[in-house]
């Protein structure tokens, strides 16, 4: 079985590096590299998007929570569903996408700079948000080398190399074409996994009225209202629906979709694929908790799960779709860093197409390496910060974003200032709670509120951009 | 699967994905599907 398991894995893993490899003979420039030529079509736009926004934490982590809250459990995702990914898929990508093109930038800290018109917010979002992606990145190779450490009995170190080696040679080598290209592929087993323990969980508890019935009678707040927990779960659900405006890994997406027209199916798949993914998920893992009455570990119930009401075997699948979630999201996060650390150089100015890709390529490697040296044994206060990085990556960009796209008084010292005061309350208020549960959730709170509060506020006090930069911005033809 | 005894609130949650698929397919249906907005100014 250990053989069978480890055989599978292999194969997947050639598989994705297969995949990368041919993505690496399609550039042939710059822009290919770094966001696949602005030519990247809606349905892979939109797999692209879904993988980069779920993890593994949506096969491992967030389980716990189902387990522990039971029903109340499928509030969760209302607000990746309906801001995260359908709002920003109608409001904020279209958008963005015109003025990527109206302006010429490629990332997001490019976006911050030329509609500002001021490098001191560049590199402010720089900083702030290569600090959170970089966390987020530690967080993630911790939860898949237990994951795979759990489910496949490999060594935490050997998981954590073989998985990070595979994640950096596609990402490295196929650059954003190899990036989108395996997530396409990943989709589909995270989805197959996902809406397969959902319908025989479903079954395990005669449905969705039995499960509610056997939950009412372990516990009446597994059922439904009143909830435990409410307001700091609450603004965690908030803080998960607000990647999708906030997270430049996602955000990217916007810019690298192929034209105006593509939105059309890219919302639909990316809505549907999302609903498909957290409905199921929410409601297998609040069936686990009337499944499985004890577990020695919550975060892996799931795990137990699947061993449970699955033939044998599928434990094998559960795991290559724990795989996918964690290196979809990976891929993009690193060559998100890397292109933050190319705006932040200014390296077009400085060299030849040709040492961009060498510039590129070291980068991701040298990225990829200090994580994983991190992830190998977390430092302490990394470990603290695992529960902040929502905070930042949602609530910390999301005001310079916003209203960068549509208030035209908006002045580049409001949301430096804004930025440098959300991420900063992130972290105090997390700090003074100890890092830990609620306060990394509270943490949200004040960080969104600043965010969304400074720019006006600080706009109106403040002299506002040249006529030259709206007429830039926000011209109509 | 029949839904019968399930609080509200959960019933709510799930309709609320549902409202999501269904303003997906709207927008897919209403938006429009061949002229785009130009990028620059004098570009047609």
């Amino acid at each position: 079985m250990m053989l069978i398991t480890i055989i599978a894995i292999a194969v997947y893993l050639a598989i994705m590096t297969l995949i990368g490899l041919i993505a690496m003979t399609k550039i042939k420039s710059v822009d290919d590299l770094y966001v696949g030529g602005m030519n990247i079509g809606g349905i892979v736009t939109a797999l692209s998007f879904f993988t980069t926004y779920f993890s593994s934490v949506i096969f491992i982590g967030a389980t716990a929570l189902g387990w522990k809250y039971g029903l109340p459990i499928v509030w969760k995702d209302i607000f990746v569903v309906l801001i995260g990914t359908l709002g920003a898929f109608i409001i904020l990508g279209p958008r963005l996408m015109i003025l990527s093109r109206r302006l010429g930038f490629k990332s997001v800290v490019e976006f911050i700079e030329k509609r500002y018109s001021s490098r001191l917010a560049g590199l402010t979002a720089a900083t702030v948000m290569f600090v959170g992606l970089f966390i987020y990145c530690i967080s993630i190779m911790v939860g898949v080398a237990r994951a795979v450490e759990v489910v496949a009995g490999v060594s935490y170190t050997i998981a954590l190399i073989a998985t990070i080696t595979v994640t950096l040679v596609y990402t490295a080598l196929g650059g954003y074409l190899g990036q989108v290209w395996t997530q396409a592929a990943q989709s589909v087993l995270m989805l197959f996994m996902a809406i397969a323990i959902c319908i025989l969980s479903l079954i395990a508890t005669n449905g969705l009225s039995g499960l509610h019935q056997t939950l009412s009678s372990i516990d009446p707040s597994l059922a439904g209202w009143p909830y435990r927990d409410f307001v700091p779960l609450f603004l965690l659900y908030i803080s998960l629906g607000l990647l999708g405006w906030g997270n430049p890994a996602l955000v990217m997406r916007f810019i690298s979709i192929r034209d105006r027209i593509s939105f059309r199916s890219a919302t639909v798949i990316a809505t549907v694929t999302t609903v498909a993914l957290t409905l199921s998920l929410n409601l297998a893992s609040a069936a686990s908790r009337a499944i499985l009455s004890e577990v020695p570990n919550p975060e892996y119930a799931f795990t137990y799960l699947v061993q449970r009401i699955f033939p044998q075997g599928f434990d094998i699948i559960f795991l290559l779709a724990v795989l996918s979630a964690s290196m979809s999201t990976l891929t993009a996060i690193m060559g998100t860093m890397t292109h933050i650390l190319r705006d932040v150089v200014g390296l077009k100015k400085v060299f030849s197409s040709r040492n961009e890709f060498l510039f590129y390529r070291i980068v991701t490697v040298i990225i990829a390496l200090t994580a994983t040296v991190m992830a190998l044994q977390p430092p302490q206060m990394i470990i603290v910060l695992f529960g902040v990085t929502t905070s930042i990556l949602s609530g910390v960009l999301i005001g310079p974003i916003v209203y960068g796209l549509f208030w035209r008084r908006t002045s580049a010292i409001a949301v430096t200032i804004a930025m440098i005061a959300s991420f900063t309350s992130a972290i105090a208020v997390s700090a003074y709670g100890g890092f830990k549960f609620p306060w990394t959730y509270y943490a949200f709170g004040p960080t969104i509120l600043l965010s969304l509060l400074i720019p006006p506020l600080v706009s109106l006090v403040t002299k506002p951009p040249s006529r030259e930069v709206i007429d830039r911005v926000f011209s109509k033809c | 699967m029949v839904i019968l005894i399930v609080s509200w609130d959960i019933v709510l949650a799930i309709a609320l994905y549902i409202i999501a698929l269904v303003i997906s397919i709207l927008y897919y249906f209403t938006s429009n599907k061949k002229s785009v907005e130009p990028y620059n100014c004098g570009e047609k």
